[in-house]
């Protein structure tokens, strides 16, 4: 009990400068960008698909700090920004964002937002190629640091740029280990998926799935068929309603990106005080705590009666500055919860101004897509009919319906 | 005045009441033959007088009898329902009717009505699509022999700015033409029950968001949405006698171009609208290499396939991009430009960034570096 004089002690020295300061510095990963132009031919055209927005079902914000508004405005930027990245390292054809897999392009990733706060970042993203093969699933975490919303930093690098580094540099080390001959292959079979929708009459049997799942080419088109022109043709053409709605993408993106990034960083300061506030309040009620029991259990019965007395008026501090610390902890628990509320606030802010964004691009791209769409599917009927001239055959096979209907391709 | 005077003057007189009957006689006849232009702009089918295939665009219209089939209009209500009007062919019916045209049902404004009304062609499928809003498609008589061959009808009609396709359930008012089975071409390809051609079909297009899709042949027309930039559908084809497959095919291909072509246009409007919206690039375009992951994405900027690293092809360029001064600059020369107490890439303001680039554009060391100075002065450095 002797000992615990001067513990006290020390511990009453510590109450007085109990803060807690965190600094983090912000994750990175060099992206891997191409050292020399990779030949044309093997290179895939990648479609990222509009991220799952990871809202769970029955959200409470409040529980869940997870905001649909802005998960929504989040599941096409994200995109969008790691569209950017991957175009920027060179081992890619075009990249682009499609509203949905009814797609044929050669790699698909999808992608769902776990977490994104603003300090965290966790996604989880899954890519195939269009011979349905998957490719990988993996999930990608982050954190923010005090230099990942600086003013003077480069916006072209997010705030989340380490998870979209590690994604491009995943895909790039698995397309390395392909051989050329499977790259081509997918090529082939992204074609020939596209020729068969369109024309399924022509093109409907070129391509079989196996029992896995698998699209393999039973065989190619002859290099000197017309109606592979007339396709390519209508294919570019997919390309550009693509790249038309990518212009659309870019839109939201910009004009979102100012608000996005001040909503990250302040709630990424605010999270961060609250998690620095509260840990203080539990350490300082700890501390409290301790001196308390420390001061109580001191023993004051010295032969000195000066020594006495300076024992007796320590504890008697020691005991006050306890219960002091104790009730100051408790202050400053209920202080944390006004970070919570300025989240809550922000957030809301944040997600009504990201709504009708998000609605405006969601409209434009039915919109768009439906165009497409609608002269699909007189193109169809016109390659139809030139088949039938061209071949004679009949006009009453019923080849169903074609695999898309509403979206166009990448 | 004698006998013979008032004779004449009553011969006369009636002469003249004759030829004032015969006149009226005429005028009152005239109406009969009066031809309705059509309204549409819809280029008319090349006329004929040929049997129509079966699988040729023409639905609705067959005619019956030696009275005008399906003419009557069928549609004619709004929102397109109009189908073909059948082709009086010389005294028969032609029953290759116009096709049915499809009216891609919206109504006011929804891409494009499909055409109906070129009767002479008894084409089916909307040819370029019409502003439409009207329903009713004018019908046009020709006295063309026989039937007419189906075509297939333009395509890619263009209609813009559709609204709600209310009918675009192709009500088409009236009856469909029954089939026509009469010789001299074959009539729609109605069957009972069912309205094809004439916009019948189609429609819960609100959802998808397009107008017109107008599909010729008549099966049926999606309907128009709200503010939907509609594209018609093309027809199906017909054939005229006399052209062999081989004719058939080149005529089909260039109409698939010519649809292709259309497509583009209104692709290309689209990309217009895009880059008309401006977009908030600061500090989006900086120079150089991009710090921490080493990246050198350009925002905005899509790499064409085939793109080999470092050189990004720009094929999406925005338009409201600025063009800076230094864009021509190396990453290297930017970096010999700037002195070292200033960092190459950061956030700027607008004059700050004018500074910047003021001073990097400068050839004068002496002004660039009193450029330098009011940047460190203004940034505060």
């Amino acid at each position: 009990m002797r000992r615990a004089s001067p513990l006290v002690t020390v511990a009453l020295l510590v109450l007085q400068g109990c803060t807690v300061n965190e600094v983090i510095t912000a994750e990175e990963t060099e992206l891997v960008v191409a050292d020399d132009p990779v030949d044309e031919a093997l290179l895939l055209d990648i479609g990222i698909v509009e991220f799952d927005d990871g809202v769970p079902e029955g959200n409470d914000p409040s529980d869940t700090r997870i905001y649909e508004d802005i998960r929504g405005a989040e599941a096409r930027y994200l995109p969008y920004h790691l569209k950017t990245t991957l175009q920027g390292t060179g081992h890619w054809g075009a990249v682009r964002v499609i509203p949905s897999r009814q797609a044929f392009t050669d790699v698909i990733i999808s992608g769902r937002i776990d977490k994104s706060d603003g300090e965290y970042v966790k996604l989880e993203v899954s890519v195939d190629d269009a011979t349905g093969r998957h490719w990988y699933a993996e999930k990608y975490t982050a954190q923010t640091g005090v230099s990942s919303y600086s003013e003077r930093r480069d916006r072209r690098l997010d705030p989340y740029q380490k998870v979209f580094n590690d994604i491009a540099n995943d895909l790039q080390a698995y397309v390395a280990e392909l051989p050329p001959g499977d790259i081509r292959r997918i090529r082939q079979v992204s074609e020939l998926q596209f020729f068969g929708d369109m024309s399924p009459r022509q093109f409907g049997e070129h391509l079989a799935t196996d029992e896995d799942g698998i699209v393999e080419i039973v065989r190619l088109p002859a290099a000197n068929d017309p109606a592979v022109e007339r396709l390519r043709q209508i294919r570019e053409r997919d390309r550009l309603v693509v790249d038309t709605l990518n212009e659309h993408y870019a839109n939201f993106y910009y004009g979102i990106a100012i608000p996005y990034s001040a909503w990250r960083k302040t709630s990424r300061e605010e999270a961060i005080n609250y998690r620095q506030v509260k840990r203080s309040a539990t350490l300082q009620t700890l501390m409290g705590v301790a001196v308390l029991a420390g001061s109580i259990a001191m023993d004051t019965d010295s032969s000195s009666s000066s020594t006495r007395r300076m024992q007796r008026s320590l504890q008697s501090i020691g005991i006050s500055q306890g219960i002091d610390q104790i009730f100051a902890g408790f202050s400053r628990r209920s202080e944390a919860s006004l970070h919570v509320e300025a989240i809550k606030e922000l957030s809301e802010s944040f997600g009504s101004e990201a709504a009708p964004m998000v609605i405006e691009v969601e409209g434009q791209t039915r919109r768009l897509t439906g165009t497409a769409a609608a002269q699909y599917e007189s193109w169809r009927r016109l390659l139809r009919e030139i088949y039938e001239a061209e071949t004679g055959f009949p006009a009453s096979i019923n080849m169903g319906s074609p695999a898309r209907e509403a979206e166009p391709t990448g | 005045m004698n006998c013979k005077q008032s004779v004449r003057y009553s011969l006369s007189w009636a002469r003249a009441g004759l030829v004032v009957f015969a006149a009226t006689l005429f005028v009152a006849g005239c109406k009969s033959s009066v031809i309705q232009p059509p309204s549409s702009g819809i280029p008319p089918p090349p006329s004929g007088g040929m049997p129509s295939p079966p699988s040729g665009g023409s639905s609705g219209g067959g005619s019956q009898g030696g009275e005008q089939g399906g003419g009557e209009q069928g549609g004619g209500q709004q929102g397109g329902g109009s189908s073909g009007g059948a082709q009086e062919g010389g005294g028969q019916q032609g029953g290759g009717s116009s096709g049915g045209g499809s009216s891609g049902g919206g109504a006011e404004g929804a891409g494009s009505s499909g055409g109906g009304a070129s009767p002479s062609a008894g084409s089916s499928g909307g040819s370029a699509g019409q502003a439409g809003g009207v329903g009713s498609v004018p019908q046009i008589e020709f006295p063309t022999p026989g039937g007419v061959p189906g075509m297939s009808g333009g395509a890619a009609g263009d209609g813009t700015e559709g609204e709600g396709a209310d009918d675009g359930d192709g009500e088409s008012g009236g009856d469909c033409g029954g089939s026509g089975p009469l010789p001299g071409g074959v009539g729609g390809m109605g069957q009972a029950g069912e309205c094809l051609g004439g916009g019948a079909s189609a429609s819960d297009a609100a959802e998808a968001a397009m107008a017109g899709g107008a599909e010729g042949g008549g099966e049926g027309a999606a309907g128009g949405a709200e503010g939907a930039t509609g594209t018609g559908g093309a027809g199906s084809a017909g054939q005229f006698p006399g052209e062999s497959d081989a004719e058939r095919a080149d005529r089909l291909g260039r109409e698939l171009e010519e649809s292709i072509g259309g497509f583009d246009e209104v692709l290309s409007e689209e990309q217009r609208e895009v880059a008309s919206v401006g977009r908030n690039m600061e500090g989006f375009d900086g120079n150089g290499a991009a710090g921490g992951g080493g990246s050198g994405i350009s925002l905005g900027e899509q790499g064409a396939g085939g793109s080999g690293a470092g050189s990004v092809a720009v094929a999406n360029q925005p338009s409201a991009r600025r063009e800076s001064p230094v864009a021509g600059m190396s990453e290297d020369e930017i970096r010999e430009r700037t002195p070292d107490d200033i960092p190459v890439l950061v956030d700027d303001d607008i004059i700050a960034r004018q500074l910047r680039e003021a001073a990097l554009a400068e050839e004068d060391p002496e002004l660039r570096e009193r450029l330098w100075e009011e940047y460190r002065k203004y940034n505060g450095i």
